[in-house]
């Protein structure tokens, strides 16, 4: 097991590589330019005279392979230059935001994980009754809701109504609820669905009959037989989700003011900011690679007939 | 507020939004990424360091005023002598003087520094302290503009001591004469500026200013209207109506320098004939746009700069609203059935709807029109191509002087870069450079007039208004100002009644 994670944790340099020449390529392919977009909207009035120098100053007429022969150089020796628009140190820029997207994903993924695994085994326990299709019928809706509506409506409904939370900003646990909320609800609706189907082929399985057959409760073949082979493909995809989140919610992050990565990373964009997005891009592919791999060796905890080496 | 309701905000530790004690909370739409003013061009800078930092002028509607400089004038067409404010201190207790001045300027322009606002002042050749109050700028040659450039927020007065004892870090922890002192930054979150109680022009009311950065106008609103937000800058039109009735908000609305244009291709394509422009001019109902798609929060234009900036043409008249000449016109071009052509604009703001506007109107008349909406840096790399058809864009007169909107859209040099108009007219490239070069306010005035009146006739592009700028803030915030555009807001008098 550990050989294994040494040898995934060894091809984390080629996926890096991948990862900064094609986010490298897509920054110079989109249309439009660095300095153009650093002068924004207040800053129409320089010649062409004058972008040309500033451009030059900023070494964006270099040949691309040059571009993108420094940028491998400098990340490699852990330098992800500097953001355009801050002249920040553009690791600096991210270590700041990333806290509050973990932060974010963790309760909007726990809340997901307490609510929708139950409401997923209730609902796989006595499949066709009204507690199923209410559940699966909330999921769907969960599924469905955009989280652009879904979050204006709860701040409309709890900050302006109510009173009972702030509408936006961070700082303290309320600041969370209705973005972790927001967020978590989609990932219910998954997780929920996934738990009862999966738990539900689980449940016909010869096992399953067996642990019946031998007069055990029905909980205890549920909870102790069944759920456990039940979880593996919801590990998984509670993994992947984690993963994706990391990247930041940029809706949820938007709508709530949160400052988390992805809102940053698609300001960078905008801005064509292509230092910052290099560097966010790079570490967002790290975190998604890495908590992929404990998704792997998580499995094994779960299932020993499972190997990986 | 229910018990289960105080319950909820004793446990959750909800701090309740107040204007309590003097502070007030302004939203703004991004974040600022750097609060240094010589290092960056982003609006959303601008209107934090406007608080923190002071030029050597500003420019109100009685035109240009003492600032840091208290008088001025030309000792020659390329040298220019300023008197300083005296007694004035930077925030970290450093003397404002000549030195800083010259640091300062010297330090936008200075090519190491890769500064993207450095153009505004690139026409120094030269600072020279006489004295401690007294700072003499030599430009390269002679430059009209000089003085409003001298207004504009990139041109801000730093302290030395600070910047050099900060270096790049200067950003994050800015000091200026201004009447708001940095205090705190939370990234992605939030600005803090607490008052200068030194400030030269009188301590400042309010306490402290917290800037956050809120990206959704709808969240802004909601914001507003809880009371945890005291302030919205840059209000867009349709929110206008809906907060205007709500007895605890006011909103305000004034002209500021901003113009938005339907531009043309003046080389190529049917648009190169004078007679296809009028037509498509003929065609556009800017009273509709106005009214319906601006709900009023603008005025139908007639030249391409709005009357609060200097050299702004008056009883220029511009092309009314026709579909009968229009079509008479197109016919006689040799298009009478019409033909197809792109438009291309950004994809943010009032651009989408104003280009269904445009279509729909050149519709009227056969002209098949295929909007095509860009993200802005996209568009720009679009619209400088010598091949594009029609276009809309916007433009901020920053400086308030003519010369930054006319010289930069209409002379023959800006081809490729701001001239999108590909306009050339050696008439009006002649009177521009005169007056860009002269120092004499009355025969730049003049020059202004003609190039108005030419600009009219050849019509390459045509003017639709100049957009109200318009901000929201709970009543209980009296004294606010808002100087032609959301980024130049002055809280130095503001007060909680």
């Amino acid at each position: 097991m550990l050989t294994y994670a040494l040898k995934r944790l060894l091809t984390l340099p080629l996926v890096l590589l991948g990862a900064a020449l094609l986010v490298f390529l897509l920054m110079h392919l989109a249309p439009g330019d660095t300095a153009t977009a650093l002068l924004g909207e207040f800053g129409q009035g320089a010649s062409a005279e004058q972008l040309a120098r500033l451009r030059e100053q900023l070494g964006l007429n270099d040949p691309l392979l040059v571009q993108y022969g420094r940028f491998v150089l400098e990340a490699v020796q852990g330098d992800l230059g500097e953001s355009l628009r801050s002249g920040r140190p553009v690791l600096e820029e991210i270590l700041e935001r990333f806290p509050y997207t973990l932060q974010l994903t963790l309760v909007a993924l726990v809340l997901a994980v307490v609510v929708a695994i139950p409401a997923g085994i209730l609902a796989a326990r006595r499949p066709g009754s009204l507690w199923d299709t209410l559940v699966m019928g909330t999921a769907l809706l969960g599924v469905s809701v955009p989280s652009f509506w879904l979050g204006l409506m709860l701040m409309l409904l709890f900050s302006l109504q109510l009173g009972w939370l702030p509408a936006s900003g961070s700082g303290s646990l309320a600041h969370l609820v209705l973005p972790a909320v927001t967020i978590a609800a989609g990932s219910v609706a998954f997780i929920a669905r996934m738990t009862r189907a999966s738990l539900l082929e689980v449940l016909s399985q010869d096992f399953v009959r067996t642990a019946r057959a031998k007069g055990l409760p029905e909980g205890r073949v549920v909870m102790r037989h069944a759920l456990r082979a039940a979880l593996i493909p919801v590990v998984t995809s509670v993994g992947l989700e984690f993963g994706g989140l990391l990247g930041g919610a940029v809706l949820t992050e938007t709508i709530f003011a949160w400052p988390g990565l992805g809102r940053m990373t698609v300001q960078a964009i905008l801005a064509r900011d292509i230092y910052l997005v290099q560097g966010a891009v790079l570490f967002v592919t790290v975190t998604f690679t890495l908590v992929n791999l404990l998704t792997d060796l998580l499995y094994v905890r779960l299932n020993p007939r499972i190997r990986y080496d | 507020m229910t018990r289960k309701a105080l319950l909820l905000t004793a446990l959750l530790g909800l701090a309740t939004p107040a204007l309590a004690a003097g502070t007030i909370t302004v939203a703004t739409s991004a974040d600022a990424p750097t609060l240094d003013p010589n290092a960056t061009f982003n609006g959303y800078s601008f209107a934090v360091t406007n608080q923190i930092f002071e030029t050597l002028l500003r420019r109100t509607d009685d035109g240009i005023q003492p600032g840091l400089a208290t008088s001025w004038k030309a000792l020659s067409p390329t040298r220019w002598r300023f008197e300083l404010r005296r007694g004035v201190r930077f925030q970290d207790g450093t003397p404002f003087n000549a030195e800083a001045v010259k640091y300062s300027i010297e330090r936008l322009i200075d090519p190491a520094n890769k500064a993207p606002g450095a153009y505004v002042l690139d026409v120094v050749k030269d600072v020279k302290v006489v004295d401690a109050d007294t700072v003499e700028i030599t430009t390269r040659y002679p430059f009209g503009p000089l003085l409003a450039h001298l207004t504009h927020p990139v041109t801000a007065i730093v302290s030395p001591t600070a910047a050099k004892k900060a270096g790049k870090n200067f950003g994050r922890s800015p000091v200026g004469t201004g009447p708001f002192a940095f205090d705190a930054w939370k990234t992605g979150d939030q600005v803090t500026l607490v008052a200068n109680k030194n400030y030269w022009n009188g301590a400042p009311k309010l306490d402290k200013i917290v800037f956050r950065t809120i990206p959704e106008t709808a969240t802004q609103v909601v914001e507003l209207r809880s009371g945890a937000v005291d302030l919205i800058v840059n209000l867009p039109p349709e929110r206008v109506k809906e907060l205007e009735n709500n007895p605890r908000i006011d909103v305000a609305k004034s002209l500021g320098w901003g113009s938005t244009y339907f531009g043309f291709n003046t080389q190529s394509g049917p648009t190169r004939l004078p007679k296809v422009r009028q037509a498509l001019a003929a065609a556009i109902d800017r009273d509709a746009i106005v009214n319906q798609l601006r709900g009023g929060m603008a005025v139908k234009a007639s030249v391409p700069v709005p009357p609060t900036v200097w050299g702004a043409a008056k009883g220029v008249a511009s092309p009314e609203y026709d579909v009968a000449k229009a079509k008479r016109l197109l016919a006689e071009a040799g298009y009478k059935n019409g033909f197809s052509i792109d438009l291309i604009s950004t994809n943010t703001g009032e651009f989408p709807q104003l280009a269904q506007a445009i279509q729909f109107q050149l519709g009227q008349i056969g002209v098949k029109v295929n909007v095509k909406l860009l993200e802005y840096s996209a568009f720009v790399q679009e619209v400088v191509k010598p091949n594009h058809g029609l276009y809309l864009s916007s433009w901020g007169t920053v400086t308030l002087d003519a010369d930054y909107a006319l010289y930069a859209l209409f002379h023959s040099s800006e081809i490729g870069t701001n001239n999108y108009a590909l306009y050339k007219n050696p008439k009006v490239d002649k009177l521009l450079l005169q007056a860009r070069r002269s120092n004499d306010s009355a025969e730049r005035q003049k020059a202004y007039l003609e190039v108005q009146k030419q600009i009219a006739s050849d019509l390459p592009l045509l003017t639709l208004y100049y957009p109200y700028t318009s901000y929201a803030k709970s009543s209980r915030l009296q004294g606010v100002e808002v100087n032609y555009s959301w980024i130049n807001m002055n809280l130095s008098k503001a007060f909680i009644k």
